[in-house]
């Protein structure tokens, strides 16, 4: 939609006023303190995992309120006229359709400025996929360079470091396949290059096919609050993490820190911590200057969010930034902050499973008679969704929200597998729609369901309709209402409610036809005369 | 007509249709139910001369306006409930055109309905258009005070300024809790000051400062004769109701009431116990919008600036606070509500529209129908059944006190009525209630009775006081409750002759200690027995007792 990429070009993200964030700190202290007191404390167990869980809330909305604190926009510059060094443009493929690699090509091919190659980094033939040597027909066509890969290792990070074997330019920009740069992509970003220190230049992730489905339109919100408010608020701590594409590095910078990691999944999280740590500094420009797609099926969504989720938490288990050296405060803050994020999960699965255990065995987390609990977290939690509200300029949506929460066994399944390192094969994420039943993934959601009313059911059999039955129902309400995200995009139920629909149709107008055919005079006439023909 | 008129008209139509149904909803039956203690006391006030009303307001802590409109109400119409509470639900149908006009300021046409409807509807708003007492004013009143305000800083012009200045005035001599509206639009003003309120016509904000400071000296001049008679007579005793603290659980409980009116205890706290629904809610209205009006403001402090102040002066230094004292903040609660439903989208707005709209209705009729509701007080069954068990032997006994206000209302027995402690309440503030007042009270009521009625209301204070204390002195004949919080108990007082027989180690003296708790009452005894001697008595002799003088 040309209209919608002319009002986005800068994603959103407002300055709250200051006082207003100090006000959400106090609130979330405040709310913290209710939790302290622990005489209202029934059960030492239940209560101890929500305490966990809140705890987790409180750090996530105080990251949040940090990351927002000062939203220092840094934009696009464009680079002094004898500034223009060579860049090398990777563009790594691994198995995606020859159509979306081409788009990518052409953008790539197409930029404004004077002194760059184009490389297409061809994994296909390692990765065993069928359509490499058609990639590589594409780049002659196009005229681009293409480096094939033939020994395997290391997937795209492998790939990566092949390719700057390869090369020899001081600067690189990467791209996945789906993502096709703009015209003036190299032109606004080389400018804070001329800085020797400055190591990566991060620019957004936008989802052309956005308007596509629900799920789309979900996941490009989710990007909107990332690459909003909290992108922007790592420049003035200099703790901008490379995103995977869409960036230019500098390639003595990746020489020091020993080429990008082969070990992690997530190679780019760990590439920036390696950057920091040798003193590099990073900037992120909130302009969309490349075009990219969504994943457009709940299975594609799920093992995208599977991959991030595994790289940050083993960034958090096994690279620590606690722990490393050489990184400000306030770096490790923020890779804390966006690495935890993941944890997620789990308080998630906790939160929801509380209020069963509640309604199924009568036993509560907190006394029956404790009732201030309302005005500690009333506060807390509509200051923090206002502060939502207003730092991406009224832009957050509730699909968002709904899709992260519904994506907690998804982050489970991460975590585990970062904790007993659990060696995954990783598919790249399709790029082109596959309608159909992905009801499997949404599994875990319809047994929450089913549990829930088995449990509200028993609840309130056993203990009558108290309030303490009541505030867990509607709890496990709750829930569920933000479990339907998984649901809704799992199953193309609205076209099959359509097509019901004109089923039930069809066939009662065919019913009330044949009724009509009944009653009508020519038929009684013949079917009169067969009667006679009988006798 | 074209089509614009004939959408407009159809507004009017609805809106009309809205108040008719707000008329009938308040007018209904409206006599039937019996009059209220607060309503009682109103009524006896008001029926004395302006200078007592004057006097006794002075003393009871509250202000004159609506007391003195009642003494010229009643001087015209009577002094019949019915006749009080269609005052009270006069100004409750006025407040809901003044809410259209006022959501009007804010909200689209249809949401400006859907507020009014709610205020229609409300049961809370409906429960004071039947009680006799100030509030549907406070609510008119304060409406007015918004819209004039709202107007003022988006046009200046000097008839708004007129118009706001005499509605304060009146507000200010309606109820203490007006001040907190004059709070909130000065804070309002004060912290909006570079927002522009109108696009196409530019207000100077220092001259509309000024114009402000006009008004308020204007007001302080209005009020300053009844703050000098308030320091004048503090320290004399005060009759102001003693209200107790109040704990963070009140405040969901007035948001509550507000919404849902007075229900029973049980289906209170089992909705208040659906809380996380509410912050669900607050999840789901995230939705990509344009920022949200400044205006909007307005109605979020006018809805918590009140409530967060009185709820700290409470806990901090004396506690004023009771939900009827804050609805001073349901007409912008309402709208508010009106204008998160304008702004969800689709199905939730469907869902929440009617979710909303049942649980009101019925709760509005659980409301009118539930006997069993606190503050619902039968005091007129309660009272006619005294009338007809009471005999000119017999006593009633009230407790508190202030229940001497309905008492008088429907009693038409022989008896004499008094109160626990015993006060007159012309003359100043009621007693404290002392173990020794009580003893000394409770001689004096006895006298020679035959049998105390002791009326209590439970939820009031001295009333289970005193309760306690006659059920440990007399034999309780009778026990009844007439809703939840009123209970009649029938004590004995006036005994038959007693006859004791004399043991070994009796003496008189410790005969009439047994009997009497005083020694020195031994004549009693002997004369009673005519004893010649008091120091002559035989074992087994039996002596009559007679009763306690």
């Amino acid at each position: 939609m040309n209209s919608d990429k002319n009002q986005e070009i800068i994603l959103p993200a407002e300055q709250v006023p200051r006082l207003f964030i100090i006000f959400a700190l106090g609130v979330s202290l405040f709310y913290g303190l209710w939790w302290l007191d622990f005489s209202n404390m029934e059960s030492k167990m239940l209560y101890g995992l929500l305490f966990i869980g809140e705890i987790y809330h409180i750090w996530q909305a105080m990251g949040y309120m940090y990351t927002v604190w000062d939203q220092k926009k840094y934009l696009s510059k464009t680079c002094p006229h004898d500034f223009a060094p060579p860049v090398d443009v990777f563009i790594t493929v691994c198995g995606e359709p020859v159509g979306v690699v081409e788009k990518t090509l052409a953008g790539a091919i197409s930029m404004d400025y004077p002194n760059y190659q184009v490389y297409i980094l061809n994994d296909g033939l390692v990765a065993k996929k069928n359509n490499w040597r058609e990639i590589e027909e594409l780049a002659k066509k196009y005229r681009a360079n293409i480096i094939t890969r033939s020994i395997p290792g290391g997937a795209k990070a492998g790939n990566i470091n092949n390719g700057l074997k390869q090369t020899k330019a001081p600067f690189f920009a990467i791209f996945d396949a789906d993502h096709a740069p703009k015209k003036d992509f190299l032109k606004k970003t080389m400018g804070y290059l001329s800085d020797p220190q400055m190591a990566l230049v991060q620019t957004p992730q936008y989802y052309k096919n956005k308007d596509e489905n629900l799920l789309t339109h979900s996941a490009w919100e989710q990007q909107e609050l990332f690459f909003g408010p909290i992108c922007q608020g790592k420049n003035k701590d200099n703790a901008t993490f490379w995103c995977g594409t869409n960036a230019i590095i500098k390639r003595a910078a990746i020489e020091k820190i020993g080429g990008i990691p082969e070990d992690s999944v997530t190679e780019d999280f760990l590439v920036s911590l390696f950057l920091h740590q040798k003193g590099y500094k990073s900037v992120y420009i909130p302009e969309i200057l490349s075009e990219g797609l969504a994943p457009q099926d709940l299975k594609s969504y799920v093992s995208q969010q599977y991959r991030w989720a595994r790289g940050c938490l083993d960034l958090l288990f096994r690279h620590n930034p606690f722990f490393k050296k050489n990184l400000s405060w306030a770096q490790k803050i923020h890779y804390l902050y966006s690495s935890s994020y993941y944890l997620n999960g789990l308080i998630i699965a906790v939160n929801a499973f509380i209020p069963i255990y509640a309604l199924l065995s009568g036993v509560s987390p907190v006394k029956e008679d404790v009732n201030n609990f309302m005005i500690y977290f009333f506060p807390f939690i509509f200051t923090t969704i206002y502060l939502l509200m207003k730092s991406t300029q009224f832009k957050i949506t509730f699909n968002a929200i709904q899709m992260s929460m519904s994506s907690f066994f998804v982050f489970i399944a991460a975590a585990l597998a970062a904790i007993f390192n659990i060696k995954t094969k990783f598919e790249v994420t399709s790029k082109i729609e596959q309608v159909g039943n992905y009801l499997i993934y949404a599994l875990p959601h319809i047994s929450y369901i089913l549990i829930s009313i088995f449990a509200i059911y028993f609840g309130i059999k056993k203990q009558g309709i108290t309030p303490s039955v009541v505030t867990n129902t509607s709890w496990v309400v709750f829930n569920i209402v933000f479990f339907f995200g998984f649901i809704r995009v799992a199953y193309p139920w609205q076209s099959n409610w359509t097509y019901l629909k004109s089923a039930i149709k069809n066939s009662a107008v065919q019913i009330i036809n044949f009724y009509k055919k009944r009653g009508s005079i020519p038929y009684q006439i013949n079917l009169l005369s067969e009667k006679q023909n009988h006798k | 007509m074209n089509k614009k008129c004939l959408e407009k008209y159809k507004y009017y139509f609805i809106l009309a249709g809205l108040i008719g149904l707000g008329i009938f909803l308040r007018l209904w039956e409206i006599g039937t139910e019996s009059l209220r203690l607060d309503e009682a006391q109103s009524i006896w006030q008001a029926s004395h001369t302006t200078e007592f009303i004057r006097f006794y307001t002075l003393k009871n802590v509250h202000l004159p306006l609506h007391n003195t409109f009642l003494h010229f109400w009643i001087a015209l119409f009577g002094g019949k409930a019915i006749a009080g509470r269609i005052s009270s639900a006069i100004f409750g149908i006025l407040s809901l055109p003044a809410l259209y006009l006022l959501s009007r300021e804010f909200l689209k046409r249809k949401w400006a309905l859907t507020a009014t409807g709610i205020g229609a509807i409300s049961p809370f708003w409906i429960w004071y258009s039947r009680e006799i007492r100030m509030y549907t004013l406070l609510t008119l009143i304060t409406v007015f005070s918004y819209y004039f305000f709202v107007r003022i800083i988006r046009t200046n012009q000097l008839k708004n300024y007129i118009f706001y200045t005499i509605t304060n005035i009146i507000g200010i001599y309606t109820h203490y809790f007006f001040f907190l509206v004059l709070l909130v639009q000065a804070v309002f003003f004060l912290s909006t000051w570079k927002v522009k309120w109108n696009n196409k016509l530019t207000i100077p904000k220092k001259r509309v400062l000024y114009n402000f400071t006009a008004v308020v000296i204007v007001l302080i001049i209005a009020f300053s004769p009844w703050f000098y008679a308030f320091i004048n007579s503090h320290g004399s005793g005060t009759l102001a109701p003693e209200l107790i603290k109040p704990s963070s659980f009140n405040i969901f409980l007035s948001f509550f009431e507000f919404t849902f009116g007075y229900q029973p205890e049980n289906i209170t706290t089992a909705m208040i116990a659906l809380w996380p629904l509410v912050t669900l809610m607050g999840f789901v209205f995230l939705e990509k919008r344009r920022p949200i009006k400044p205006s909007i403001f307005l109605m979020v402090t006018g809805i918590l600036l009140p409530v967060i102040f009185t709820f700290s002066v409470s806990i901090l230094y004396k506690p004023i606070y009771l939900t009827r004292y804050l609805i001073i903040i349901t007409p912008f609660y309402y709208i508010f509500i009106a204008w998160v439903l304008s702004q969800s989208k689709g199905l939730f707005q469907k869902i929440f529209i009617s979710i909303f709209g049942i649980s009101l209705i019925a709760a509005f009729i659980n409301q009118n129908t539930s006997p069993d509701i606190t503050i619902k007080e039968n005091y007129r069954e309660a009272i006619n059944y005294i009338s007809g068990e009471t005999s000119h032997r017999d006593i009633v006994v009230l407790a508190p006190p202030y229940m001497i206000y309905p008492f008088q209302y429907y009693y038409h027995g022989p008896a004499q009525i008094t109160s626990i402690p015993i006060w007159n309440k012309r003359k100043g503030a009621i007693p404290e209630i002392t173990p020794e007042k009580l003893i000394q009270d409770i001689e004096i009521i006895k006298g020679n009775r035959q049998r105390i009625f002791l009326f209590i209301a439970d939820d009031l204070k001295g009333g289970l006081e005193a309760k306690n204390f006659l059920d440990n002195k007399f034999t309780k004949l009778e026990k009844k409750q007439f809703s939840k919080t009123l209970w009649l108990n029938v004590y004995q007082t006036e005994y038959k002759q007693k006859v004791y027989a004399i043991k070994d180690g009796d003496t008189l003296s410790s005969v009439a200690y047994e009997f009497y708790q005083n020694e020195s009452f031994y004549k009693i005894i002997a004369q009673a027995n005519n004893l010649t001697n008091p120091d002559f008595i035989e074992i087994g002799q039996s002596l009559k007792i007679p009763s306690f003088p």
